[in-house]
């Protein structure tokens, strides 16, 4: 029917066909876009996520980069039946127990605004349980806002907030469109807490293209919590020599909190727990570490509360909390020393992974050697001091993901004239202690 | 190791299966660069991104048979957005070389081709240039067997359209 204009198409690609190509400078071209691909890859992921402590109580910031996203036709129903919110899909899909929650209908859509010269503030809902507060909010403006910074949200009540940890992604370059900015402020609380009056009011203040605007918009959340489950268990586990006890389970509609209390006795210092989940009695797993772990307390007073993805809305008939991988050091092993002067590694694990590569009054860099990809990227450091203990003024601190068998950490600080070493606690290390723990919730 | 194979293990992440991956294909890329840049320099300039972005998103491609279609639907719809943002530059026919385009029916049929939507010229160029099956455009596409079909009808009566209504040249 075609043969006319499929003649020509066949003698254009012929023709093609017979053009000499250069192919060492194809070969060329391949190398050069994969030497810019893995440069990519390896720059340090710094500050992707940030996260503000209350307390000088530490743990930290995970990120494992998404990188399939499936949606369950259960959630994007669930979703799509709430204006407004499938702006959010991306942010919360990766979290089974998030997902729960809006096919469950918990999220409470708010609707609250204010307006401060071009830019408005808007509380679009909230999911409120006892161990948190996850705010949905976008930041709307008439111009285009290059430059976006969170500086400080502010949770108020009439009642006593606790302190609490938050959460929220930094504003990365906002590409699509630079008139609206949609995050999540997610709320933890040191303290589980019921709230008798659900008036709150949430300060943000931000730093839209250089000018500090502060939002303040109060906002009634219409339905109170729903009770969170509590299991108390006081069971004592070893991994290696090294025990703990599992003091209490407590499961939450936006997550699964693990009470932890450490030996004093250990000869190791447990820095993460690789694997910690919820498993029923089939070995499937209902709750396991959401976007890395994160945890309340500091594990120098030897208690620590961790946090899963919560599995509230559906449970099992048995439940087991199970883990079988940690991250230990020897005790003395569990932190390094700089002297940025003299540009020296003083101490550091014994099995010599870490070298320093760069190194001054403003901070250093080093590599870390891996054997494989970790499976979940920790910051190092977890408390940074100066010769006389006093806090150092951290800047900035990064760490890549494992691109061929090296992790880049970069750390930065200023120079108050700090007195060297420097120590560093770490925070997470690549040195693993193996077991097969396994404790029954029981009501 | 064969071709599938290759495929498989670059997709697993190895990054020598990629590097082999892409020499396997790099003539249909840079051909395929041609058709829609004109230049060689700017063809290399295409494979180089290419290169970059799939191994980018080499974790994505589900079907390590189609990993040659894959790449160039890459390279395509880079050259698409180059040939777009140079509009804005007005392209000229200095750029092209003289190699790739000095006769002149077929420099018709490249004018009527960069009348189709970039769809379209997509499907035309993975049906006539690289010789892939309906059946596998639509696997690729996620479409039926038949639609395919209507498309490229579709697509082939714009062309003739196009030729019909300038007049035609015969080519020599």
């Amino acid at each position: 029917m075609y043969e006319k204009e499929e003649q020509k198409l066949n003698n254009f690609k012929g023709h093609l066909e017979q053009i000499p190509l250069s192919l060492d400078a194809a070969d060329d071209a391949i190398m050069q876009g994969l030497e810019r691909a893995k440069r990519e890859k390896k720059q340090i992921r710094a500050n992707r996520k940030r996260m503000l402590w209350s307390l000088a109580a530490a743990a930290l910031l995970i990120l494992t980069l998404v990188t399939t996203i499936r949606v369950s036709p259960a959630f994007a129903n669930a979703v799509a039946s709430i204006p407004g919110l499938e702006k959010f899909v991306e942010l919360i899909q990766n979290d089974k127990g998030l997902s729960a929650v809006f096919e469950n209908d918990y999220y409470q859509p708010i609707g609250e605004s204010q307006t401060i010269g071009n830019a408005t503030l808007t509380v679009d809902g909230v999911i409120l349980d006892e161990s948190g507060m996850n705010i949905f909010y976008t930041i709307e403006s008439t111009v285009d806002m290059d430059d976006i910074t969170i500086l400080a949200p502010v949770l108020e009540n009439q009642q006593e907030v606790p302190p609490s940890s938050i959460s929220f992604n930094h504003p990365i370059s906002q590409e699509d469109s630079p008139k609206i900015y949609r995050d999540i402020l997610g709320f933890t609380f040191e303290e589980p807490v019921r709230f008798e009056d659900l008036a709150f009011t949430l300060d943000l203040k931000t730093k839209l293209d250089g000018k500090e605007v502060d939002f303040s918009v109060p906002f009634a959340v219409p339905e109170n919590v729903k009770s969170s489950v509590t299991y108390e268990m006081n069971e004592e586990v070893e991994v290696e020599g090294q025990k703990f006890t599992i003091e209490n389970v407590t499961i939450h509609p936006l997550r699964v909190g693990v009470k932890i209390a450490f030996d004093p006795a250990n000869t190791k210092k447990i820095l993460q727990f690789e694997d910690m989940r919820l498993e029923d009695e089939n070995g499937e797993i209902w709750s396991s570490i959401s976007n890395g772990i994160s945890a309340h307390g500091d594990i120098d007073d030897g208690e620590l509360t961790y946090f899963l993805q919560s599995n509230y809305f559906e449970k099992p008939e048995e439940l087991y909390l199970r883990i079988n991988k940690m991250q230990a050091v020897d005790l003395e092993d569990a932190y390094f020393l700089v002297d940025t002067d003299k540009e020296k590694l003083l101490h550091s694990p014994k099995d010599g992974r870490l070298k320093l590569t760069k190194a001054s009054r403003t901070g250093f860099e080093m590599t870390m050697e891996v054997e494989q990809k970790p499976e979940h990227i920790y910051g190092i450091d977890k408390k940074i001091t100066d010769a006389n203990g006093a806090l150092m003024d951290l800047q900035h601190s990064g760490i890549s993901d494992g691109y061929d068998g090296v992790q880049t950490i970069d750390i930065g600080f200023e120079d108050n004239g700090y007195a060297n070493p420097v120590k560093v606690e770490l925070f997470a290390y690549p040195n693993y202690i193996n077991g097969d723990v396994k404790v029954e919730l029981k009501k | 190791m064969d071709e599938i194979e290759v495929a498989r293990k670059a997709v697993q992440g190895d990054e020598e299966a990629f590097v082999a991956l892409m020499q396997l294909h790099k003539e249909a890329l840079l051909r395929t660069a041609l058709a829609f840049l004109k230049n060689e320099h700017e063809a290399l300039e295409a494979l180089q991104e290419t290169t970059y972005r799939a191994f980018k998103k080499i974790h994505t491609l589900k079907e390590p048979s189609y990993a040659k279609t894959w790449l160039i639907r890459i390279m395509i719809n880079y050259c698409q957005d180059q040939i777009k943002k140079d509009k804005r530059h007005i392209r000229n026919g200095q750029a092209a070389d003289s190699s790739v385009s000095d006769d002149l029916a077929q420099l018709e049929l490249q004018e009527a081709l960069s009348t189709l939507s970039p769809t379209e010229q997509q499907l035309i160029y993975m049906k006539y240039f690289q010789d892939v099956k309906i059946k596998d455009i639509a696997a690729i596409e996620k479409i039926p067997e038949g639609t395919v079909k209507s498309r490229l009808h579709k697509t082939l009566r714009r062309l003739r359209s196009h030729f019909e209504g300038k007049g035609e040249i015969d080519h020599v």
